[in-house]
């Protein structure tokens, strides 16, 4: 079996072995969601606020949701976890290809972004969410989401291999807070006042968020939307596992 | 590189940035080694001599300052890929992720050296290290001894030409240690070269053909154990006494017939004579003749230790003597 296969598979079952890892960056998503469908339900009614489309507020926040879940530091953490007991070590000893380490993670990444998104939007499907798109829009979601986890992995195990610490590399998560919120996740990019909407127009998460949310609000496949999407996901993970590989070349140095 | 020598080493430096405002540190400073095919070899030193950061570069694991490397016959710095098909590893720190079971390990570990198999060839290395019968159970439930012979395995799946063991039963308990060595000398029957590090003075004594000892980054003896031992040509009489007792013992002892030199020694005082049984009746009499009682004398060969303390005028910090580790 291919290397990078082997080492997938070792952190699938590092993962499902650990769910405390997992559940956490599950919980605080759904947390949110909920509470924030409690607090601005009763002001977005399907009937009177047009950028719904006709769904409950629920369908427009659980793109936010999804992108949320999937954004985690847990590969970064294992990294560490990795350096800490010396496994990386016995890694890096091995006639093996570097980067086969750092995809091994990554490919655990979208093993668990896929459980992670189905998860989500089962929550918000038992909310009153539908994704208008259909069952090649549920797949579009779950796949796009799992995704957009592998792309900004890349940052946690980067921060990870170079400062061998906990602490830093959790940062990596509180990173992604200022780029969730500083997007239209509440409310359209037109309602948003000028200064964020600026800042929410050079942020990548805008689009990601935009194209998850274009297939649960709209019958038809915006492809416009999922271009922006796909493209924000693509160079988001090309930089970021480049920036990872490189850490991973230049750890003994 | 000859053929006899499997690895060699010559000008071997690491030299480490310091920190802000730090002057640099160099770590080896510019050794040289020769390990026979086939040999176990001692790299023997105190904490903080060099040991780990020479092992780490012969392995791959870190940069080469500067010297030259060879193992298994491939320089290290321009072929480190096929170096690491040629060598298995058990570092200091025992590197198996608590999450995966014994056999899910070993077969990951013979997939990644592409060994022909793994199931077959976890299951023979299980057997090997006496592991079968914990083979499902998940590493993290492990004692330390079954997690060194685990680390162990891993090291071996590829049968590689040179094993490093870097401290390999530094923690261990007097019974698993001896089952590591008994492993590490299974291994080397089978042509395999050992590379060991160790602070463990029995240990050197027990496994290793040749020892160097390593002290500030320097190599400091090197030979066979006996070889080393005999060049300081003496039998070493070790007397216990009180502290208060020490100055005065001193003075009358320096009348032993044959006398070499005297040490202080944890328990009293060293004295190395050239025949030490014929010594021992002179001892006691010098001694009493000053009205001192000592506690137990013994006799005993010189010990690796005292060649580390010839050769560098102090004892290995936290190195445990012979006797110790063999309790």
């Amino acid at each position: 079996m291919n290397e990078t296969l082997l080492l997938g598979r070792r952190a699938v079952r590092e993962v499902w072995r650990i769910p405390a890892a997992t559940i956490p960056a599950l919980f605080i998503p759904v947390f949110f969601l909920v509470v924030n469908l409690g607090q601005v339900n009763k002001i977005f009614s399907p009937l009177h606020t047009p950028f719904l489309h006709g769904q409950h507020y629920v369908a427009f926040q659980i793109p936010v949701s999804l992108v949320f879940a999937v954004s985690s530091a847990t590969s970064g953490l294992a990294m560490v976890t990795d350096i800490d007991i010396g496994y990386l070590d016995k890694l890096l000893a091995a006639p093996i290809r570097r980067t086969a380490i750092v995809w091994g993670r990554l490919g655990a990444d979208l093993v668990r972004g896929v459980a992670v998104s189905a998860i989500v939007l089962a929550v918000g499907y038992a909310f009153g969410a539908r994704v208008k798109s259909g069952a090649t829009g549920v797949a579009l979601l779950i796949v796009l989401s799992a995704l957009w986890g592998v792309a900004y992995a890349g940052i946690a195990i980067a921060i990870a291999l170079k400062t061998k610490n906990v602490q830093t590399t959790n940062a990596s998560f509180l990173i992604f807070f200022p780029l969730l919120f500083l997007t239209p996740n509440f409310v359209p990019m037109d309602l948003l006042a000028g200064p964020l909407q600026t800042i929410a127009r050079i942020n990548p998460v805008t689009y990601v968020i935009t194209g998850l949310r274009d297939l649960v609000l709209f019958h038809d496949i915006r492809w416009g939307s999922l271009g922006a999407c796909v493209l924000t996901i693509v160079v988001t993970g090309v930089v970021l596992t480049w920036l990872s590989m490189r850490a991973l070349a230049t750890f003994a140095d | 590189m000859s053929d006899q020598q499997t690895i060699e080493v010559r000008g071997l430096s690491k030299r480490y940035r310091g920190a802000r405002g730090q002057p640099d540190v160099e770590a080896v400073r510019g050794i040289d080694l020769a390990v026979g095919r086939g040999e176990v070899f001692g790299f023997l030193g105190p904490n903080g001599a060099g040991k780990t950061t020479t092992v780490r570069m012969l392995c791959t694991l870190l940069p080469i300052s500067a010297g030259e490397a060879t193992v298994a016959g491939v320089d290290v710095r321009r072929d480190a890929a096929r170096v690491r098909e040629r060598i298995g590893v058990a570092l200091q720190e025992v590197g198996l992720d608590p999450t995966q079971t014994a056999r899910e390990l070993l077969e990951l570990q013979c997939g990644l050296y592409k060994v022909p198999d793994p199931p077959a060839r976890a299951d023979e290395l299980l057997g090997l290290v006496g592991l079968s019968d914990a083979a499902d159970r998940l590493v993290r439930a492990y004692s330390g001894g079954m997690k060194r012979r685990l680390d162990l395995a891993t090291a071996l799946v590829h049968e590689p030409e040179v094993l490093f063991l870097d401290e390999p039963t530094t923690g261990l308990d007097p019974a698993s240690r001896v089952t590591i060595w008994n492993e590490v000398r299974r291994i080397n029957s089978t042509g395999t070269t050992v590379f060991l590090t160790t602070q463990y003075l029995e240990e050197a004594d027990q496994l290793c053909e040749r020892v160097a000892i390593i002290d500030d980054g320097k190599i400091v003896a090197e030979g066979t154990p006996d070889a080393l031992k005999s060049e300081l040509g003496s039998d070493v009489v070790t007397v216990g006494l009180q502290a208060a007792q020490h100055e005065a013992a001193r003075a009358a002892l320096s009348g032993v017939p044959s006398l070499d030199h005297i040490t202080d020694a944890a328990e009293g005082l060293a004295v190395y004579v050239d025949d030490g049984a014929a010594a021992v009746p002179d001892i006691v009499r010098l001694l009493d003749e000053t009205d001192i009682r000592p506690g137990a004398i013994t006799l005993s060969r010189p010990s690796l230790d005292d060649v580390f303390l010839a050769a560098t005028g102090r004892r290995i910090e936290g190195a445990v003597p012979a006797e110790a580790a063999s309790k």
